[in-house]
Parts: structure tokens; C-alpha cells; sequence
């Protein structure tokens, strides 16, 4: 369980030497194919450098916005109703089919509906997307609260505590840490989840970015896409880790 | 009111369930308000549960629960319940863990640093206020436990096994901790513990149990239970081998 605290230089470091890493290995395939459609990384970061003080920062902050509105609203709704339905038996009972009913279906398939019932704009997307990370942290923060142990509570209610007590004082804290690892997984799948709603009928966003550098066959803008897309996973997971330090501290003795 | 502090008659407890379990059959004993008693008996005959009863978490099926004249309710002011390995919160550091029961009860901030920084002092605890019970040794989170239910003034002190998970040098130096307080605030005691000389060393009344359902087999007097120098007595020595007989012939029903 203890993680081995490492300095934040010795961290960077290794993202850097993975970084050049994966950066020879692209060179050498580049080398090895040498088509139009694997440009050189050199080519790529250079357009991805212009590309970023121009359109594609635009696009990049479009879809960053939609991650994040998307994550927040499932985040706000999937916490407190996870955590209740985890500890209210009969509600879980009422909910719980309702949930692996529609859990699996893979709410893309709706696109087409939510397109026309709520719009082009960035509502209809911010929807999906948090739709299916509304799940996916509902789940594991229902699991987080179910799994509370009994001594800890009655521990609390020894003390006199009330159910608000008990929700406040165990039952959030302890399932913060699984809640933020539900939410990593969750972002991967926005991210996906993004793509695909940004492809369709929408002329904002870095998948209709890399929609239109394939369409006009720019394959260094497509890769500067691609490159813009990866720091922007990158840089939310960076955010979700420091989130997870400032309000997790038992976990990283 | 009849004076004493607890009054148990006739206790029965059933867990409800597919298969319901009866834990606890035709309990009765009584405290004085001060006096310490031990509870001794193989796993499962219910010792847990007894203490749960007593701090108001499980309702009896049957017979009658007395807490200073009162039906237990759970927070009642002057009960507080020690917890083997659980009582302690993973994400508060070592101050909010003691201060947790106040804080439940709405007491200020400030006030509660002003009640908990002795208690902290003289349990050992204070250098380590900020730290978090992972970061502490099993004898050091028993402190926190222990001063948790200091902290809320308690006359009826409930403990379930407290000790077993430390060597006995530690052990020994927590029963002697809990001595001072028990002889300087006049707690009244029930003491769950697998350990004979536990039992024996801090036990005024010691009730061997026995399971299926649990049933008080014997009730073994120990009036010298208490005194710092006991362990070192003939006496005592006799006292643990006496319980210690009497835990055999319940073993041997039991298989
Ligand atoms: N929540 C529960 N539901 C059903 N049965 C239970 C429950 N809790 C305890 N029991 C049963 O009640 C009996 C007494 O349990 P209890 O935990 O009080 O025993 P114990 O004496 O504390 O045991 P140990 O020494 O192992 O801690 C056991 O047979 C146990 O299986
Ligand atoms: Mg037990």
C-alpha cells in the first residue's frame, strides 16, 4: 500500500527519458515507412508549436473545456447519489437494475438522439460525455461506500454520531481515494467519448481538428492534432494526480 | 434507582438473518459504579456483541439493559467504546482522531484543543498530533483510542480486546496507563481479552463465557484486580491458573 515518495525532479525525469523514448522509436518508424502519412516528430512538434499559437490552441481549449464541464457535472452527480445508494440498502435495491441495465449499453449509440434532442452545441456533448463518466463513478463510488467497514461506523456512532456525521466523517473520506481513481478511468473514456462526438456536425473541438487535417490531407497537422490531444490527456491526469495528493494526504505517507 | 452503574438481566441477543444466530442467552450480571470486570471466552461466544449491546448499536431481543438507571443509546455521554483495530479514522491525523467524539458533539475548536492537548501530553501522543495512524505503532494508535474516549469525560469505559495486538511489554505499560485513570477518575470497566492475565491483573469480577449461544459459565471474584503491584503477587499467579482451568473445561465442551 506505502508508495515511496520520489522527487519531483527524479518524476520528471522519467517522464522525460519516456518522452525520448517514444519519440526515437516514431523517428526510426518514420525512417523505416517513409510515406506521407508518418511524418518525421520533428515535423509534427513543429506544426503542433505553430498550430498552438494559432487555430489548434483554440480547438485544444474547446475540448479541454468540454472534458472538464463533462467530468464535473457527472462528478457532482454520481458522488453524492454513489454514496447514498451505497449505504441505503433499500434504495440500492430500488436502483441497482435500473444501473446494470443501462451501464453496458455504450451511450455513443445515442449520439444520433442527443444530437437532435439537445442541439450541435457543446451541450449535447458535454452530456454524452459526462453521461457515460456519470456511470462509471456512480459505480465505483456505490462499491467505495458499500465497502465501509461496520467497526468504523459503529465506531462513530458510539461517539454519538448522526448519519450526516457518518456520511461526513467515514463514509465520503473513505471512498475519495476509489471516487479519483474512477475518475482517471473516466477520463480516458471521455477522451474517446470526445473524439467521437467532435467528429460529427461540429466545426470545433481537436477531433474535428483531426477530422479536417486528414480531409485536407495534412498529415503534420493531424499528428500535431494527435500530439495536442496526448498533452492534454496528459496535463488532466497531472491535474487529477495533484488533486488526489492535496485531498488524499493519508495516502501518500 | 438501584445505585449501580450497569444492570444486565436476562440478556438475549439473535442475529436476524437466513439463518438467525443466537449470540448471547440468559446474561445477567451488574457493575458498581467503579468497578472493573473482565470478559473472557472462546471466539464467537459473543463478547463483541455484548459490548455493543451495552454501547446502544444493537437493540436485545430479550431481557433487560442498564446504563445508570437508563436503556443504553449510542453516544450516551458518559459511554465510550474501544475498538481492537478499527476505531481509528486512516484519514485524520492523530489530534481530530482524539478530538473526533467531541467534535461529534459539537464542541468548538478551540475548546477542544484546550481539552485534548493534556490527554495528548500524557498518553505520549502530542509529538505525534499531526501524524496520521498509519504512520504510528500499534501501542501508539491504542493511545489515540484510549484518548479519544478520555477526552469525553467517560464513566463507563467499554473495550474489546484493546491489547491484543501488542507485545506484552507494551501491553503492560498501557494496562498500568489505563490503571491510573480508572484509580484518578473512578471509570467503571468492562474489559473483553483473550489474555488470562490481563483479565486476572484488571478484572475485579472476571465472566468466563461460553458459546452456542454465549452463556456466563462462571464468574470468578478478583478484588485485588487493580493494584499496580498485583502482578507480582502469589495470588496473582493463582488467580490465572484458577481462570485459566475454568477456560479449559469451557474449551473442552466446546471441542
Ligand atoms: N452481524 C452479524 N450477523 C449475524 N451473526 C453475527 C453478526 N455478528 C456476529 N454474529 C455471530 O454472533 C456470534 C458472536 O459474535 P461476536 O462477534 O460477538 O463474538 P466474539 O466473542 O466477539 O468473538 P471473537 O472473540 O472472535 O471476537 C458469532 O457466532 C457470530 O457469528
Ligand atoms: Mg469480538
Amino acid at each position: 500500500m506505502r508508495k515511496v515518495e520520489r522527487p519531483v525532479w527524479c518524476r520528471v525525469t522519467e517522464y522525460v527519458l519516456a518522452f525520448l523514448a517514444l519519440t526515437i522509436f516514431w523517428q526510426l518508424l518514420a525512417w523505416v515507412l517513409s510515406k506521407p502519412v508518418l511524418p518525421p516528430p520533428l515535423v509534427a512538434i513543429k506544426a503542433l508549436v505553430e498550430g498552438l499559437s494559432g487555430e489548434l490552441k483554440v480547438h485544444l481549449m474547446v475540448s479541454a473545456y468540454r472534458i472538464l464541464a463533462s467530468l464535473a457535472w457527472a462528478t457532482l452527480v454520481a458522488v453524492p447519489l454513489g454514496l447514498l445508494i451505497g449505504r441505503i440498502y433499500h434504495l440500492d435495491r430500488l436502483v441497482a437494475p435500473l444501473i446494470y441495465l443501462v451501464y453496458p449499453v455504450p451511450k455513443v449509440v445515442f449520439l444520433p438522439v442527443v444530437l437532435v434532442l439537445m442541439g450541435l452545441g457543446d451541450i449535447s456533448k458535454i452530456f454524452l460525455i459526462g453521461l457515460i463518466a456519470f456511470f462509471q463513478i456512480l459505480v465505483a463510488t456505490r462499491d467505495a461506500a458499500r465497502g465501509v467497514e461496520k467497526e468504523l461506523v459503529y465506531s462513530l456512532r458510539s461517539l454519538g454520531a448522526t448519519q450526516v456525521h457518518i456520511f461526513r466523517h467515514v463514509v465520503f473520506p473513505a471512498a475519495l481515494p476509489k471516487i479519483i481513481t474512477s475518475l482517471r478511468i473516466a477520463l480516458g473514456t471521455s477522451i474517446a467519448v470526445l473524439f467521437i462526438t467532435e467528429t460529427v456536425a461540429t466545426s470545433t473541438g481537436i477531433g474535428y481538428y483531426l477530422m479536417d487535417a486528414w480531409a485536407r490531407v495534412a498529415y503534420d497537422d493531424l499528428f500535431a492534432g494527435v500530439l495536442a490531444m496526448g498533452l492534454m490527456g496528459f496535463g488532466l491526469y497531472l491535474l487529477l494526480d495533484w488533486l488526489e495528493k492535496r485531498i488524499c494526504p493519508w495516502q501518500h505517507l | 434507582m438501584s445505585g449501580k452503574k450497569v444492570e444486565v438481566t436476562g440478556l438475549e441477543v439473535t442475529y436476524n438473518g437466513p439463518r438467525p444466530v443466537t449470540a448471547l442467552a440468559g446474561i445477567t450480571l451488574s457493575l458498581e459504579q467503579g468497578e472493573t470486570c473482565a470478559i473472557i471466552g472462546p471466539s464467537g461466544c459473543g463478547k463483541t456483541t455484548f459490548l455493543y449491546v451495552l454501547a446502544g448499536l444493537i437493540r436485545p431481543s430479550r431481557g433487560m439493559v442498564r446504563i445508570g438507571g437508563e436503556p443504553p443509546r449510542p453516544g450516551w455521554m458518559g459511554t465510550a467504546l474501544i475498538l481492537q483495530d478499527y476505531g481509528l479514522l486512516p484519514w485524520k491525523t492523530v489530534q481530530a482522531n482524539a478530538e473526533l467524539g467531541l467534535e461529534i458533539r459539537g464542541t468548538r475548536r478551540e475548546a477542544r484543543s484546550r481539552i485534548i492537548e493534556p490527554i495528548l501530553r500524557e498518553m505520549g501522543l502530542w509529538e505525534y498530533r499531526c501524524s496520521f495512524p498509519t504512520q504510528l505503532s500499534g501501542g501508539q494508535k491504542q493511545r489515540v483510542a484510549i484518548a479519544r474516549a478520555l477526552a469525553l469525560d467517560t464513566d463507563l469505559l467499554l473495550m474489546d480486546e484493546p491489547f491484543s495486538s501488542l507485545d506484552a511489554l507494551t501491553r503492560e505499560e498501557l494496562q498500568k496507563t489505563l490503571l491510573k485513570v480508572w484509580k484518578r477518575n473512578g471509570t467503571t470497566m468492562i474489559l473483553v481479552t483473550h489474555n488470562i492475565e490481563e483479565a486476572v491483573f484488571l478484572g475485579q469480577k472476571i465472566y468466563v463465557l461460553t458459546t452456542g449461544p454465549g452463556r456466563i459459565k462462571h464468574v470468578v471474584d478478583n478484588p485485588e484486580a487493580g493494584s499496580p503491584d498485583y502482578r507480582k503477587t502469589t495470588d496473582f499467579y493463582r488467580q490465572c491458573t484458577r481462570v485459566r482451568g475454568l477456560l479449559d473445561e469451557v474449551f473442552e465442551v466446546v471441542g
